[in-house]
Order: C-alpha cells, then sequence, then structure tokens
C-alpha cells in the first residue's frame, strides 16, 4: 500500500513538473508573422504584422502597441488609411478594422484588399491612427513605400444597373496560393468601388462558383458556393478533381439579378 | 482411365482357371507430392481381404488366381479402384496415386500433356496454342469476358471482379489494373498448369470467403523419381488469324530425394481478323513467362518446394479499350514445407508462406486517334505477401476435418496522368495507396455417415482491415466523403453444408447451401474516377459500402453409366447489398457520359441450370456436351445483372486411337436480350462456332498438333465481350511438340 501511495505521488509529481515546463513556455506569437515595419510616435511604437508578405488581395494585418516601458497597450482605438500614390491620383482599397479589442495575444488584427501591386505605378503608405486609452494620448505613425505583390487574384466586375449606373465590384480570390486535389477552401471577397477612397463591403450577394478543366472539358463535384461571414469576405470551398490547369468562374448575384461573372486561373 | 482400361481388357480376358496363388504388390503415393503414403488401406472387393501400406508406401498381399478389383482408401485422398488379373506363382504390380481428397464442392480440371480431363469435361482437348483462359472456360458454367485477344477475364455463373477469389496455388495475388485487363489468370502459361479447382459461388471457401466462386490454379510441380532421370520438351505453334508464334520448353530433373522443373514459353501475336476479313486493330502482344520449381525431401514424410513464376507481357493491344498494356508484369514466389504423420490425428500439415508483385502499365502511345489530343498513362502496382497453415485431422476413415489458418497484406496503387499539348500535366490517384490486410480461419468437417451419404460442413471467419494511405488520394476522396477517415474493419462469415446420397447405385445427388460475404474492391470502395468503357461513365469508389452477402442453394444430380454419365445442377443465388454503380450526374464531356458511384443496389437474384452429357459410342468414340442457361434480376433497379451469359450450349464428338485423335467441338449461344440496361449493355445476337483439331504422334517423341478453328467462319462476339468486338474468323494453326522419346528414353 505504502509503494502504491508512493508511486502514486512520484507519477503525480511527474505530471506537474511536465505541465509546469509546458505553462512556462512562453511563446512569441509574433515569431511566426511579418514584420512589414516599426514605427514610433511620442513614447509609442507601432509594430505592423502579416501572415505573409503583403500581396494584391485578401491580407491579414496585426499591429502590435508598446510605450516607452515596453509594455503592451491592449486598450486602445486604432484606424488605419493605406493610401497607393500614383503619377496623377491617390486611391485607396477595402479595409476592415483593426478590431477595437485586441486578440489573445494582445495584437489588434486588421483586414485590408490590395487592388493594386506596388512598383512602377505608384507606392502604398499605410497610416495609422492611435487613441491610447490608457493615458489617453492620440498618436499618427505612417507606414511607407508597403511593398505589395502582383497576384491575379483581382478581377474588377462592372455592372451597369437599371438607371444605366456603372457600379464596380472589386473581387479577389483568397486561399489558393497553395492548391492541391481535393477540397481547397476559399474566400473570395467583394466590395463595391464607391469613391477612389471608399470601398464599402457588400454583404448580401450570392455567389455560385464553377471550376472548369478546359484541356478535359469537365468541372468538378463537390464544390461548397461561397457564403458571406463578415468585412466581404465570402467563405466556400472549391474541388480540384485532379492537377493541371484549371479556371473558376463565380457567378454573383443580389436577389434574383446577376450581376457578372468573374474568372480566375488556378495552374498546379 | 487407361490404366482402369488396360486392367479392364485383362480382366475380361481373364479366365476361370484352377484355383492357385499369386502375388499382387505395389506402391500408393500422393499424386501431387509423389510422397508415398503410409497406412494406406488395400481392400479386394467382394472378398473379406486386405491389407495396408508400410513406411515406404508399399503393399503386397497373396492372391488366388482370378480376376479381382482391388480399391485403395487412405484419409485425406479420394479412393481409387484398379482391377488385376492373377496369374498361378506370377506377381503382378499395382501401384496407386491417390489424388489428396476432392471435396464434392469443387469441381477439378486437370492438365496431363495435351489432355484435359475432369468433372464432365472428359475428353476436351488441349491444343498448344490454348491459353488458361480457354482451358478454365471448358468448365460448365464458366464463361470469358474478352476486352481483346489477351487476358481474357473468366466469370464464374456471370460473377467475376471481386465476387471471385483467384489464387495461383493456394498462393493470393491482385490484378494492378484499374480497368480489369490483367485477370490474375493472365500471368499463368496454359503449360505450365496442372489443374484448375474451381469452386462455384461460396460452395468452397478454404481460399478466401467470396460470394461468386473460387478458382485456384495449380501449377506443375517437380517430380521425384526412383532413379535419376531428366525429361524435357520443345514446342513450337503458330496460328495463321493472329499470326501468333509460341515457343514453350520444359526440363525436368528427377531424382529420388528432389525434383527441378523448369519452363517457359514465349507467345507473340499481331492483330487478328475477324470472319469478314476486317482487321482488329490493337489485339496483338508479346509475352514471356518462366516457372522454376525446386522440391526437395527431407525424410520420408516431409518435403520442401519452392516455386517461382515470372511473367511479362509487352505491348498488348485492348481493342474494346481506348489505352493499350505497355507491360504488365508479375514476380511471384512460394516457399511451402508438406508433413505427414506429424502425429496419428494430425494426417497431413503444410505450412507456406509467399510474395508476389505486380507492375502494370496502361498507356495510349500507340494508338494514333488519341483523346482530345493527349497521352494519358495509367500505371498501377500491387504488392502481396501472405502466409498459410493448413491441417488436416482425422481418427478413421469416416470422419475428417481440415483447418486452415491464412494471412495475408496487400496494398494498391494506380494513378493516372494526362498530358495535353501546351498546358500541364493533369494527375490524379485512382486507387489511393490502399493497403488491406486479412486474417482468415478456414475449417471443413467431412463425414460419412453411413455408406451412401456424405456429409461436409465448413466455415470461415475473416477480419479485413482496409485504409487509403496516399495522401493525394484520401484529398480526392474527402471532396465526396468530407472527415471520413477511409478506414474500415469488416468482419465475414462464411458458412456452407453439402449432403451427398447415392439414391440408386449410380445415381449421385448433392444438396448444398451456403452462405457468402465479401468485402468491396479496391475499385468499389476508394476508386476515383474510373472509367469503364461498357456504359461510358466515370466510377467512383464508397468506402461506405456494406459487405456484399450471398444465399445460395443448389442441387447437383450426377448418373453414371458404363458408357457415360449426365449431370444437372439446379442452382439459385440471393444477393444483399448488391455493389452496384448507381448513376450520380449525366453530365457528358469528351469521353465519359457521367459519373456512377457504387452503392448498396440492394438485393439481387441469379438462378439456373447445368446439364452436361459424356457418351461413349465406343471405345474410341466419345460425345461431349452441356447446356447452361441463367436468370438474373437486380430487384431495386427492375433490371437484370450485368456480364450474365445467355443459354449457351457446347458440344464435341471425339475420335481417338494410340496414335492420334481428332476432335469436333462446337461453342454456340442464344441471344441475350435480357441485358442490364442500367450497366449499359447491349443485347446480344446468337451465334454457332465450329472448331476442328486434331493431333498426329509421328515418332515417338515427335507430335503434330493441327485445327481450324472457327470453321464456318462465323462473325461473331460473344454477350460478355466488351465493345462488341467481333472474335477471329477462320484460321488454321499448327504445333509440333518434341520431347525427350525421340532420344529413344
Amino acid at each position: 500500500m505504502k509503494l502504491l501511495i508512493l508511486l502514486i505521488t512520484l507519477v503525480g509529481s511527474l505530471f506537474m513538473i511536465l505541465g509546469c515546463e509546458e505553462s512556462e513556455n512562453d511563446i512569441d506569437v509574433t515569431e511566426d508573422l511579418v514584420l512589414i515595419g516599426s514605427a514610433v510616435d511620442n513614447g509609442l511604437t507601432v509594430d505592423l504584422y502579416s501572415d505573409e508578405v503583403l500581396k494584391v488581395g485578401l491580407n491579414k494585418l496585426y499591429f502590435e502597441l508598446t510605450d516607452a516601458s515596453d509594455e503592451k497597450i491592449t486598450d486602445a482605438q486604432i484606424t488605419q488609411k493605406p493610401i497607393m500614390h500614383m503619377e496623377t491620383m491617390n486611391h485607396s482599397c477595402p479595409v476592415a478594422g483593426p478590431e477595437s479589442t485586441p486578440n489573445s495575444d494582445g495584437l489588434f488584427e486588421s483586414e485590408v484588399v490590395f487592388i493594386m501591386a506596388s512598383g512602377m505605378m505608384g507606392t502604398w503608405d499605410d497610416t495609422v491612427f492611435v487613441e491610447n486609452q490608457e493615458v489617453n494620448t492620440s498618436h499618427t505613425v505612417v507606414f511607407e513605400n508597403l511593398t505589395v505583390l502582383e497576384t491575379d487574384m483581382k478581377k474588377n466586375l462592372v455592372f451597369v444597373d437599371a438607371d444605366m449606373n456603372e457600379v464596380i465590384y472589386i473581387v479577389t480570390l483568397n486561399g489558393l496560393d497553395d492548391p492541391k486535389v481535393g477540397l481547397n477552401d476559399l474566400v473570395l471577397t467583394i466590395h463595391k468601388k464607391q469613391t477612389m477612397m471608399s470601398f464599402p463591403e457588400v454583404a448580401n450577394l450570392s455567389v455560385s462558383i464553377n471550376p472548369q478543366m478546359p484541356d478535359m472539358g469537365h468541372g468538378s463535384e463537390g464544390n461548397v458556393d461561397p457564403v458571406y461571414t463578415e468585412n466581404g469576405k465570402y467563405e466556400g470551398s472549391v474541388a480540384f478533381s485532379m492537377t493541371g490547369y484549371w479556371t473558376i468562374d463565380f457567378t454573383i448575384s443580389q436577389g434574383s439579378e446577376e450581376l457578372g461573372t468573374v474568372q480566375y486561373a488556378v495552374n498546379f | 482411365m487407361q490404366l482402369i482400361s488396360k486392367y479392364l481388357i485383362i480382366l475380361i480376358l481373364g479366365g476361370n482357371l484352377a484355383a492357385q496363388t499369386g502375388i499382387v504388390a505395389g506402391q500408393v503415393i500422393d499424386r501431387s507430392t509423389g510422397l508415398p503414403l503410409v497406412g494406406a488401406n488395400i481392400m479386394v472387393q467382394d472378398f473379406n481381404l486386405g491389407s495396408a501400406t508400410d513406411l515406404t508406401g508399399r503393399y503386397s498381399m497373396m492372391l488366388k488366381e482370378g480376376t479381382f478389383q482391388i480399391t485403395c482408401s487412405v484419409i485425406g485422398y479420394a479412393p481409387a479402384t484398379l482391377g488385376v488379373n492373377i496369374a498361378t506363382t506370377s506377381s503382378s504390380t499395382l501401384n496407386f496415386e491417390l489424388e489428396p481428397v476432392t471435396i464434392e464442392s469443387k469441381h477439378f480440371i486437370h492438365i496431363q500433356g495435351e489432355k484435359t480431363s475432369g468433372h464432365m469435361l472428359g475428353h476436351l482437348q488441349q491444343t498448344n496454342l490454348s491459353t488458361t483462359e480457354n482451358l478454365i472456360s471448358m468448365i460448365e458454367g464458366v464463361s470469358l469476358i474478352a476486352r481483346g485477344s489477351y487476358a481474357q477475364e473468366p466469370t464464374i455463373r456471370g460473377m467475376s471482379g471481386g465476387r471471385m477469389n483467384i489464387t495461383i496455388n493456394g498462393m493470393k495475388s491482385f490484378g494492378a489494373c484499374t480497368d480489369r485487363m490483367d485477370p490474375i489468370t493472365s500471368y499463368v502459361e496454359a503449360d505450365a498448369l496442372n489443374s484448375i479447382e474451381i469452386g462455384k459461388g461460396a460452395l468452397s471457401i478454404q481460399n478466401g470467403s467470396t460470394v461468386g466462386g473460387s478458382l485456384n490454379l495449380t501449377m506443375k510441380q517437380p517430380q521425384y523419381a526412383p532413379k535419376n532421370l531428366s525429361q524435357w520438351h520443345i514446342k513450337g505453334g503458330f496460328d495463321a488469324g493472329s499470326k501468333e508464334r509460341k515457343f514453350s520448353f520444359s526440363w525436368n530433373k528427377k531424382t529420388p530425394g528432389s525434383g527441378i522443373s523448369l519452363s517457359g514459353a514465349y507467345r507473340k501475336a499481331k492483330d487478328y481478323a475477324d470472319a469478314s476479313g476486317h482487321i482488329i486493330s490493337y489485339t496483338g502482344f508479346e509475352k514471356m513467362n518462366l516457372n522454376l520449381g525446386y522440391k526437395k525431401r527431407l525424410n520420408q514424410e516431409s518435403q520442401l518446394l519452392l516455386e517461382f513464376v515470372s511473367d511479362d507481357a509487352y505491348n498488348v493491344g485492348y481493342s474494346a479499350l481506348p489505352m493499350d498494356v505497355g507491360y504488365a508484369r508479375l514476380r511471384m514466389a512460394g516457399l511451402s514445407l508438406k508433413t505427414r504423420g506429424i502425429s496419428p490425428h494430425i494426417l497431413n500439415a503444410e505450412w507456406k508462406v509467399y510474395g508476389n508483385a505486380i507492375d502494370h502499365w496502361m498507356d495510349d502511345s500507340k494508338r494514333e486517334v488519341l483523346f482530345m489530343d493527349m497521352h494519358m498513362d495509367m500505371p498501377g502496382f500491387t504488392r502481396t505477401a501472405g502466409s498459410y497453415v493448413d491441417l488436416l485431422l482425422g481418427r478413421d476413415q469416416r470422419s475428417m476435418l481440415k483447418l486452415r489458418s491464412d494471412y495475408y497484406w496487400t496494398s494498391s496503387y494506380a494513378d493516372m496522368v494526362m498530358y495535353p499539348e501546351g498546358s500541364s500535366p493533369m494527375e490524379m490517384v485512382t486507387w489511393p495507396g490502399v493497403e488491406r490486410w486479412n486474417m482468415g480461419q478456414f475449417m471443413e468437417y467431412q463425414s460419412i455417415i453411413i455408406p451412401d451419404m456424405n456429409v461436409n460442413l465448413s466455415m470461415r471467419y475473416d477480419l479485413f482491415h482496409s485504409r487509403a494511405t496516399n495522401e493525394m488520394g484520401q484529398d480526392e476522396l474527402h471532396i465526396f466523403y468530407p472527415g471520413n477517415n477511409l478506414e474500415r474493419m469488416d468482419h465475414l462469415l462464411s458458412a456452407n453444408a453439402h449432403v451427398a446420397y447415392n439414391i440408386v447405385d449410380n445415381w449421385r445427388s448433392i444438396l448444398s447451401v451456403a452462405s457468402g460475404q465479401r468485402i468491396p474492391t479496391v475499385s468499389e470502395a476508394y476508386g476515383y474516377y474510373l472509367y469503364n468503357p461498357v456504359d461510358g461513365y466515370l466510377y467512383l469508389g464508397n468506402p461506405d459500402l456494406p459487405v456484399e452477402t450471398s444465399r445460395q442453394i443448389e442441387w447437383q444430380n450426377n448418373l453414371t453409366s458404363s458408357a457415360g454419365s449426365m449431370s444437372l445442377n439446379l442452382y439459385f443465388y440471393k444477393f444483399e447489398h448488391y455493389i452496384f454503380g448507381q448513376t450520380m450526374s449525366e453530365d457528358a464531356f469528351s469521353y465519359a457520359n457521367g459519373w456512377k458511384k457504387y452503392i448498396d443496389g440492394g438485393s439481387a437474384q441469379i438462378s439456373g441450370l447445368e446439364w452436361s452429357v459424356l457418351h461413349r459410342f465406343s471405345p474410341h468414340f466419345i460425345f461431349q456436351g452441356g447446356v447452361n442457361y441463367e436468370a438474373s434480376s437486380l430487384d431495386d433497379f427492375q433490371d437484370f445483372l450485368p456480364l450474365i451469359p445467355p443459354l449457351e450450349v457446347h458440344g464435341s464428338l471425339t475420335y481417338e486411337r494410340r496414335r492420334f485423335w481428332v476432335q469436333m467441338d462446337t461453342r454456340g449461344a442464344a441471344a441475350q436480350t435480357n441485358n442490364s440496361k442500367v450497366s449499359g449493355e447491349n443485347s446480344t445476337p446468337a451465334f454457332l462456332a465450329i472448331n476442328l483439331k486434331g493431333e498426329l504422334d509421328i515418332l515417338p517423341g515427335l507430335k503434330l498438333n493441327l485445327g481450324i478453328n472457327n470453321l464456318t467462319n462465323q462473325l461473331y462476339h460473344e454477350h460478355l465481350d466488351w465493345g462488341d468486338i467481333y472474335r477471329p474468323g477462320r484460321s488454321g494453326f499448327i504445333s509440333l511438340t518434341l520431347n525427350n522419346g525421340i532420344m529413344g528414353q
């Protein structure tokens, strides 16, 4: 009996030691992210991260705020305005967030849909306004000259309504950077180009998906039509039954009215 | 047979001379192993006389002058009776070669030299150009599916593929073609065959659980001889129709303690022409086969057998398919240990371990008209390894228990790559690296209840584990079965019972009932868009398919007379969870009409009869013939089952003398209009084809074999032939066999 108690105690303490070790592991969440830039304004450091290198399409951005004593600030309001500076004009792009409360890692998340690549045509910067509600200070920082890579995942859908007004929808396809045979989750973003500076999300659309293999003349079974989730995002799945060259048509409708079809190509 | 007739003649000639004594002596051996049988009973019929064999399998007896019928029996073997004439103070030799126990649920055909014998097919003659499939199709109820002239697929009573179990010397092996272009029978050369054992439906479950039947091909084995002996033969043949050339050889070294056999064959054929002279493109092929066997006697009771089979086919055309086979390759090895007399109750024990690999490369590189200007490759690979242990237990002559424990593992992978011009290659995995293992337990009990009544009960339990291991293949199937772990565990239980009763002396009646189960094949459970040219649909596997089950009842009647025999079988099968392809989409594109998925097709039925007759008009003039008819239904679809042969008739007339034989045989079928519409089958018109062949011993050791196939030049195809491709028109063939007899041996 004594032996049993001893054994239980031993095993128990072993578990506790192991458990402690795990909780002591302090994982730096930003290690898995790409640092886009750092800016300091009046003692406040703003670090801008993204999941990967910025590119045309949907990008998830993370803001980390730290004060002069290197303490993380979690009570803050952040707004941002990405602007593309071109020779003759400037324009913005669809933006959502950052959220008013940080995520569990203390990072403020936002989503930006870049609609153009940086380069010869112009440069992107992102102006960020921070209200530090812990000490009630305001800050403005600018992340200049952001590198945004080109993709062919952004399409414009031009719809002429009954009043002969041209409505431009900006549609981007995301999630197919590394396509595989089988079901691939995808995110389609749909925003309306209201002005050069305003791109509100469009939430009440229905989207149907139609992948095709032109070399074979067939489509695929098992696709899931994207449905609206949030921030102009429509989430669904595309099924690739084999490798090769695929086209994917998304037909976008508002109620019974078809706004049009955008086509993407995937080759793997 | 010849031996019996020889002694029958002696028996008739023997007169009633004065009662003096003579000696009869001989040895009893196992025909399949050549080992002596210890303790065999030797009984003289109608006299209360008997003897038994000693440790070397020998016996001797004193008999009065006269003629006697002597029966030799030993547990585990079919008894044999031979006649002997005893003359005064003479000594006669009477050797028995006993066949290991033959269960009445199985049918055997034996291939000995150029003759094929077996239950009710006594005298169908084999020619040098016969293929394994030709031999199998001689059995009542067996039909062949042709996709070209090569590798025809056997069906038993309309059931094939996964409904059947095909083994080579008891070894499991699985074809590597997703389109079933390589049934296992195609990897065995007819020259190398010793016998074919057929079990219909679930009546024979020793080699695996099944619903449709089992087919075990046994190969010629090395043999012993009392003194060192070397035997050989070479054969060469030519068929004018397909320009097929065939060369084969065999060499056997026999010693008292060991035997080696080596045989090989090479065949090459061009496209054949049908009866209208039209060349059927893509029917040519080339093939090379090698068999090596080594047998060693370890002691009086045990022996070791090592066997190796290698088969390579190249450039095999499949006229009924859009593709051909670049190569199909089998490598197979087995090692077995057989022993008798471990203990008084264990009569026989065998342990075997084996492995084989099949690589199959299907492509369309030889085709001129390519599908949408692209080439495609469809390679497939299977690997199998297994082992079994057989035990034959018995206490006395009246009852016996046979046990088998078997185990095998197999893996199947296939994919398809298409190369569109100016675009990316397109690849899909069609067999997602399916790994399957099976553990089976089989037992069979045989008992003679009363002298004229035998009872035979057998049972089998199987545990199967299957899973898809290839990641890309898993992703593909997850499109249709999200969240499915693509793994399955199946428990199968099969059983059957036979009661055989001699109603009168020459009328034996056998009533059998059986219950069988089978798991879905790799294609049925995990196949991915496999094209079926019969209906033009792509087929998708279904990992959630239930186990298919069958119930079977069968009544066989055999009548024998001095002039021949006649048999009539009536049978009925009822299936549940019949696996069947259901149309999911009729969106046609390029080459396919849409796609289908394997589903639980509900209940199905097959019923039919097989009637056959053998009659000797004289000792030299023999008629043999038969009729098969089968009806089927797939209840939920209000349709017939696919691949069901129509009413078939066959017959042969043989005239044989000591140095030659001539045979005319005919095969015909009524029109099949009960075709499966859901499966896209057409109806097929009736036909009757006649072949003529003969053989002459020119010299001792030199034989000439020739004949004409499709004598009347009928333009026909059979119902089971894919793509309604016509069979060859009239063509003559000739072959020569030379053996060591020419050396005066």
